[in-house]
């Protein structure tokens, strides 16, 4: 065993002797060289750093030079810094001002010189000086044949402290070193730096220095092995002292008190205890597998054999093991363990819980570099082995692309097959060619870019996915629609008739306006528009004829500026120009006076009345309902939306106290991510249906009608009326707060 | 004999300079770099005239190579479809709209016969109708200086008849057309690559010895390899092999035959020693003997065979101590330098690029603006680097001139294409699968991403020249003031040399984190938040192409060049690309777009340029139930069922958060 402590406090008390000539601990002291070589002791280390007395007083080594000041005082090492005063030469000063050395002493024998760059840090400087005191104690090597003939001779004899460190100098090293300085007399340490040494031994991960405790000393075959235990925590000095005072602890000691009083130097160095519990009946046995447990467990725990018979306190019956962490003040785990593995098992799982930790951020970043997280290349991915249906649709070429548009009126799908969002398109993409089947005069086509790069680029196409539709005699019109089969299902049916509708006649035009004449598309445009001019109009009807033909695919317009036009502005009261609104669901007409509006204002126009007035939101419709910028009023409803529910907030709606909100609802049955939406707003889905106001666009605030109120027109107007005082006005900032904490989510 | 041509014909001249009109381009030389300009020329409409020496179009092609062979790919077939993919693979033909000038229609084998390209070259410019004046020898090139002029000057071209034509910008594309040669003593019994015969007929039973170690040396060495007693090949620097140096420059798999019979001890040989130190000395047989200059130089003037010391006097083991039939020059070629007068200052480059005019990466001459030097000539910007000196690297680098001429002179920016930021991952990822330019010119011309305000577009740029990078805004108008992709191919950092063993057991590397040493040519994105200054660019560090980045990233090399993986490979590049800009680049259907835009303030750029566009993606039945497979989506119905389930439980009824009337 060594007995380290005596040594550690002999180290001690000599540094508290040796600082005799300094008051600042710290400070490093100038000397001429006769004062130095005046203060040298006989047996005594000193350091010493000779340099001209003109050289620079600061440089990179004498910072570090005096940072070491401190810890070699604790080994007992004087440091100096000798001036080369041209009075006193010295052969320890160099001519050349860069050549300077540092030189270690004992007493007045020189024991080594050091270039001063090999000492390029306090860790360094204390490493090499420890190294070159302890030549003794501490064995260079350098094969593996010198570490097993260090072993050989070892055998029966000492243990050995083996240790690889990347460099001389690094603060493992140093480390390393201050350990043997304490434990040196009583083990034997072997270092390294070889990177093959260590290899050859069985370490795997050789980017660290590591330190190896061989139990040479219990050897007394020589054919037998050394155990080697390897420390598992990073090279420090305290780490090491902890794992080789462990290490030389006795194997197994044996108790007979109760194991919340016992203490042994594991549990002193902050280790766990286990008690294999014995009885006198099996005791030989037991004293088998404790020895076998305390081996494997050698530097993890201490173990103990607790003899049950002559034990007062209280075990349970049918415990064998007794756990007992290293934490102070936690009792006792009484354990039944079956095998020895698992006592291991449970000991490493309850000792680690630091480095578990580490590990289990290291796990997190792993995987995460190839885990896809788009949902899109994902699915498309997962997807990838289905057979889709692509003969439906007409597949391109660059020979056969200008002969095929030109040829029938086509819509060309351009696609990269190697794109995700493309080929998630295609999908809805064969789905509208699999229902327009057989019943459409639109050759449904498609080119993978990816093959035909050239045909693309020559279409102005440099992105993915693109849906262009090519008319004889027009220009292709890009697709601008959401990318799904719905929506282009609509704008391949609405681009059946040209736009804007030519209206010949008074009849037609009522005909028109009352979802007469293009029945079959109805259900794909929520309204008609309807364009009155006075035959002098040009300009006005060209700015229409215009905002129709962008409305193309989206909304049914109609123009008609026959002589009698007065008979229909005078029957729907409004001036020329005008345009008429058909809601046909609604079976309504508006009418809407145009003067001076230019095309673009005019599409805005007709986009922003064939929004509806309570809405039922869906995923589709939502954007629509965002870009008028107002706080929305949703009613979540699980199915069809109570009528009562409806009545009242378009009452509300009819008396204008709605105008700052969007009111509309959210039927769960069609759009069931609204659920998603519920347990984002609230943690869990609260009951239905639920009144919410959701401001988005200030705050991101969103605020529940009472679930204790019914949805009726006076508790709405009362809630949204206290709601908005405070929206608009906040009283104080505190208020303000206390209503986002109790009624108010915040939309992150 | 043109002692001081310059001073003399510009005075004998000078009258008929008055009346000459001035051209904007004038192209010298009709060769494929000069039809190639002339090409992008003609298509912007521009004024211009390319001068040819000859009475056709790639003259050189007509007796070079020798042996007829070219060794540039005519890789006909490569199972893809796309025509800038297929370009990566075709060494030959020149950049045009008209896919019949693709030189695949021209010959069948995989390394065509010379004369063909000669056709090819008739054709391309017969057919786009380009503006060759042939027969126009130019003898002198000079400067007038004139501050109206585009770049403060004139180009005064002279030809043979005495014709003057002033340009604007003067275009050279005259290749390397001198045989560069070595004196010492004796080199006047040297054979010539340019005339030596090519029939092996003659070589029947003879000891040959050539100098040289190209391609050129090795071709003719190739010929005549199975009639000679031994071939010796003698040169300076040891054998560079393409397929190890990775530049088609070095010496080719197909010209090495050679390699294989010394190394079979079959009597062929390699030697390696400095021309200059030699001498050639003729005996009375007529047979050639290898000695020193040094020894020449000491035997005075009798310098007749028997009186001059061999090296084999003193070494009587001297490799070189058998007399040959023949030697034979191969050492290359060298531009002409001669027609240009002294103000253009047009010299020649360092020790490594001496036999190619000093040029800026810009291809303009470092001596004259307004000069270019286009083609072969050019090639000293990335000798023994890239394909700059070759048909199918030279181009793109032409295309890169026109394009800053478009920019400096009518004020066209290069041109780009606008995108949202979504489209950013996709752009990269259709551009490194099939950009022939950058996989050809790998290291010299790269794309440049220019990322617009807030990261929310970009503007793509191809092709740009990475040495000029810090010159970008005004080479190219456009503005790069927030940060910038370079993307660009590069082998491996220490995979080409002529020494390096590039089969060596795990040369490939498969895995995404060790894809920064990948060996084979692979894309390397670089970020830059700010566009590198001119100093950065100089003073980068040591083998690399561009100056330090923000962030680098490399996508693993790929066996088919095929970098559409989407774990592999997509998935890494767009977090690359999300880091670099602080972004979400991933891609939602409209369900979830729609779950964010009522639960989240800052939505993913997918959604708001997508979705709240109305132009969301829709999923599809089968699509929905992978991504709730994968975890990546919710099932909200199937949720939904199973809350309600719980909903009629009485008790389970949680409190509603407070309503604000109880505030």
């Amino acid at each position: 065993m060594c007995s380290s402590f005596r040594v550690f406090r002999v180290g001690i008390s000599f540094v508290t002797m040796c600082i005799f000539y300094k008051s600042a601990a710290n400070s490093l002291p100038e000397l001429s060289p006769h004062e130095y070589f005046s203060t040298l002791q006989p047996g005594k280390a000193s350091l010493a750093y000779f340099c001209q007395a003109d050289s620079p007083s600061t440089s990179v080594f004498l910072e570090g030079l005096h940072e070491a000041v401190r810890p070699l005082q604790d080994y007992g090492i004087s440091v100096a810094k000798v001036n080369c005063i041209k009075e006193e030469t010295s052969r320890y000063c160099g001519k050349d001002k860069d050549l300077m050395k540092a030189y270690l002493f004992r007493g007045n024998i020189l024991l080594r010189e050091f270039p001063t760059d090999t000492l390029f840090d306090e860790n360094a400087i204390v490493a090499h000086v420890l190294f070159a005191l302890l030549f003794n104690e501490v064995k260079y090597i350098t094969t593996p044949e010198d570490l097993q003939s260090a072993e050989n001779a070892l055998k029966g004899k000492a243990n050995i402290v083996f240790s690889y460190v990347r460099a001389i100098g690094t603060p493992e090293h140093r480390a390393v070193m201050e350990a043997a300085f304490v434990y040196g007399t009583t083990c034997q340490f072997v270092l390294t730096t070889e990177i093959a040494l260590l290899e050859s031994i069985g370490s795997e991960e050789i980017e660290y220095a590591h330190l190896y405790f061989f139990h040479c000393k219990p050897v007394l075959d020589l054919t037998q092995e050394c155990r080697r235990i390897l420390m598992e925590q990073p090279l420090t000095t305290l780490n090491i002292d902890l794992f080789i005072k462990t290490m030389n602890a006795p194997l197994l000691t044996e108790v007979a008190e109760d194991p919340q009083h016992v203490s042994t130097v594991h549990f002193q160095l902050g280790l766990p205890l286990v008690f294999i519990v014995s009885q006198q009946a099996t005791y030989e046995a037991d004293k088998r597998t404790a020895e076998w447990v305390a081996w494997r467990l050698l530097g993890k725990a201490g173990v103990l054999l607790l003899l049950r018979d002559s034990l007062e306190a209280n075990i349970p019956q049918h415990a064998n093991v007794v756990f007992k962490r290293a934490e102070k003040g936690v009792p006792v785990e009484f354990l039944v363990l079956h095998d020895v593995d698992s006592i291991i098992s449970h000991v490493e799982n309850n000792v680690h819980i630091e480095e578990k930790q580490e590990d289990g951020e290291d796990d997190v970043e792993g995987p995460d570099i190839d885990i896809q997280d788009d949902e899109v290349a994902e699915t498309v991915y997962r997807d990838r082995k289905r057979q889709l249906p692509l003969e439906l649709t007409v597949e391109l070429t660059e020979e056969t692309f200008n002969a095929t548009v030109m040829a029938s009126d086509s819509l060309v799908l351009f696609y990269a097959g190697w794109q995700a969002v493309s080929m998630a398109f295609l999908q809805s993409y064969i789905d509208v060619a699999a229902k327009l089947k057989g019943t459409s005069t639109m050759l449904l086509t498609r080119i993978n870019c990816a093959d035909w790069t050239d045909v693309c680029t020559k279409q102005n196409v440099t992105e993915f996915p693109v849906v262009k539709m090519y008319k004889e005699g027009e220009n292709p019109v890009s697709y601008a629609g959401m990318l799904g089969t719905e929506d282009l299902l609509k704008f391949i049916q609405l681009n059946r008739i040209s736009y804007p509708v030519n209206i010949t006649s008074i009849q037609e035009a009522e005909q028109y306006l009352h979802g007469e004449l293009y029945k079959d598309l109805l259900s794909y445009s929520s309204v008609s528009v309807l364009g009155l001019f006075s035959p002098t109009m040009i300009t006005a009807k060209e700015d229409f004829t215009e905002a129709g033909r962008a409305l193309k695919g989206y909304v049914i317009t109609g123009v008609y500026s026959g002589e009698d036009v007065l008979i229909l502005s005078n029957k729907y009261a409004v001036t020329l120009p005008a345009l008429l609104l058909a809601r046909h669901k609604e079976g309504r007409i508006e009418s809407i006076p145009l003067a001076n509006t230019h095309a673009h204002d005019i599409v805005q126009l007709i986009t922003d009345a064939s929004l509806e007035t309570f809405p039922e939101i869906t995923v589709e419709n939502l954007p629509s309902y965002l870009r008028l910028q107002k706080p929305l009023l949703m009613l979540f409803s699980d199915g069809s939306i109570n009528p009562q529910h409806e009545k009242a907030v378009l009452t509300m709606v009819e008396q204008k106290h709605l105008d700052s909100l969007t009111p509309c609802w959210l039927n769960l049955k069609n759009t069931p991510v609204g659920r998603g939406i519920l347990k984002a707003y609230f943690d869990t889905l609260p009951p239905l249906p639920l009144l919410v106001v959701v401001n988005l666009h200030s705050g991101g605030r969103v605020f529940a009608f009472p679930s204790d109120q019914a949805i009726t027109e006076q508790n709405l107007f009362s809630w949204l009326k206290k709601l908005r005082s405070r929206i608009r006005n906040p009283i104080s900032k505190c208020l303000l707060a206390l209503m986002q904490h109790s009624s108010g989510v915040f939309v992150p | 004999m043109w002692g001081s041509p310059g001073l003399l014909l510009t005075l004998a001249l000078h009258p008929a300079l008055a009346v000459a009109p001035a051209r904007d381009y004038c192209v010298l030389g009709a060769g494929p770099a000069g039809l190639q300009m002339a090409y992008f020329l003609q298509r912007a409409g521009r004024d211009y005239t390319v001068l040819e020496r000859a009475p056709g179009p790639g003259s050189f092609f007509a007796r070079y190579p020798r042996h007829r062979k070219l060794i540039s790919i005519n890789k006909r077939y490569t199972g893809r479809s796309n025509a800038e993919f297929n370009l990566r693979h075709d060494w030959n033909s020149l950049l045009s709209h008209d896919p019949r000038l693709l030189f695949k229609h021209y010959s069948a084998a995989y390394f065509p016969d010379a004369g063909d390209m000669q056709r090819y070259l008739g054709d391309f410019a017969g057919r786009l109708g380009l503006r060759v004046q042939y027969n126009t020898t130019v003898l002198h090139v000079a400067l007038d200086k004139d501050r109206r002029a585009w770049n403060g000057h004139y180009f005064v071209l002279t030809d043979h008849k005495g014709r003057v034509y002033r340009c604007r910008v003067l275009l050279v594309a005259t290749g390397l057309s001198v045989p560069n040669r070595v004196d010492f003593p004796g080199s006047e019994h040297l054979e010539g690559y340019e005339s030596v015969s090519v029939d092996p007929e003659d070589f029947v039973g003879q000891n040959v010895l050539i100098l040289g170690r190209g391609n050129a040396a090795f071709e003719t060495a190739e010929n005549i390899l199975g009639v000679t007693n031994f071939i010796h090949m003698l040169s300076r620097s040891r054998v560079r092999l393409s397929w190890a140096t990775h530049y088609v420059g070095d010496l080719r798999a197909i010209n090495n035959g050679l390699l294989d019979t010394y190394q079979l001890k079959s009597l062929d040989g390699l030697l390696e020693s400095d021309l200059t130190d030699l001498a050639i000395l003729k005996d009375r047989e007529g047979k050639f003997h290898v000695t020193l200059k040094f020894f020449v130089e000491e035997a005075g003037t009798n310098q007749s065979a028997d009186a001059v010391t061999l090296p084999q006097d003193d070494s009587d083991n001297f490799a070189m101590r058998v007399a040959y039939d023949r030697v034979i020059r191969c050492l290359g070629w060298n531009f002409d330098f001669s027609i240009f007068n002294e103000s253009l200052r047009l010299s020649s480059g360092s020790e490594f690029s001496r036999k190619y005019p000093l040029i800026r990466a810009s291809y303009e001459a470092k001596g004259s603006r307004g000069l270019f030097v286009l083609g072969t000539a050019s090639h000293s910007v990335d000798y023994r680097k890239s394909a700059g000196g070759f048909i199918h690297g030279f181009r793109y680098t032409v295309r890169a001139v026109h394009r800053l001429l478009e920019q400096r002179h009518h004020g066209v920016a290069w041109p780009a294409t606008q995108h949202p930021i979504t489209q950013l991952t996709s752009s990269v990822l259709r551009r490194v699968n099939e950009a022939s330019g950058l996989y050809q010119m790998f290291g010299v011309l790269a794309d440049v991403i220019l990322v617009q305000e807030n990261a929310t577009a970009f503007e793509y740029l191809e092709e740009f020249p990475t040495q000029m990078l810090a010159q970008l805004e005004s080479l190219t108008g456009r503005r790069a003031r927030h940060g910038l992709f370079v993307v660009h191919m590069e082998y491996g950092r220490n995979f080409s040399g002529p020494e390096k063993d590039v089969f060596f057991y795990d040369r490939s590397v498969g895995h995404t984190e060790d894809a920064w040493q990948s060996n084979f040519l692979h894309p390397v994105i670089y970020y830059y938040r700010h566009l590198p200054t001119e100093q950065e660019v100089r003073f980068r560090p040591a083998q690399w192409p561009l100056p330090r980045p923000t962030a680098i990233h490399h996508i693993v090399e790929d066996f088919l060049t095929d970098w559409t993986a989407p774990v592999g490979h997509v998935l890494p590049l767009r977090r690359f690309l999300e880091n670099c800009l602080g972004t979400d680049l991933r891609s939602f259907y409209a369900e979830s777009c729609f779950l964010f835009a009522l639960t989240r303030q800052k939505l993913p750029p997918f959604c708001r340029q997508g979705y709240l566009r109305k132009q969301g993606l829709a999923s599809t039945e089968s699509l929905r139930r992978h991504g709730v497979e994968s975890g990546l989506m919710q099932d909200h119905a199937a949720a939904g069922q199973h809350l309600r389930d719980r909903g009629q439980q009485p008790g389970d009824r949680r409190p509603l958060p407070a309503p604000p009337t109880e505030v």
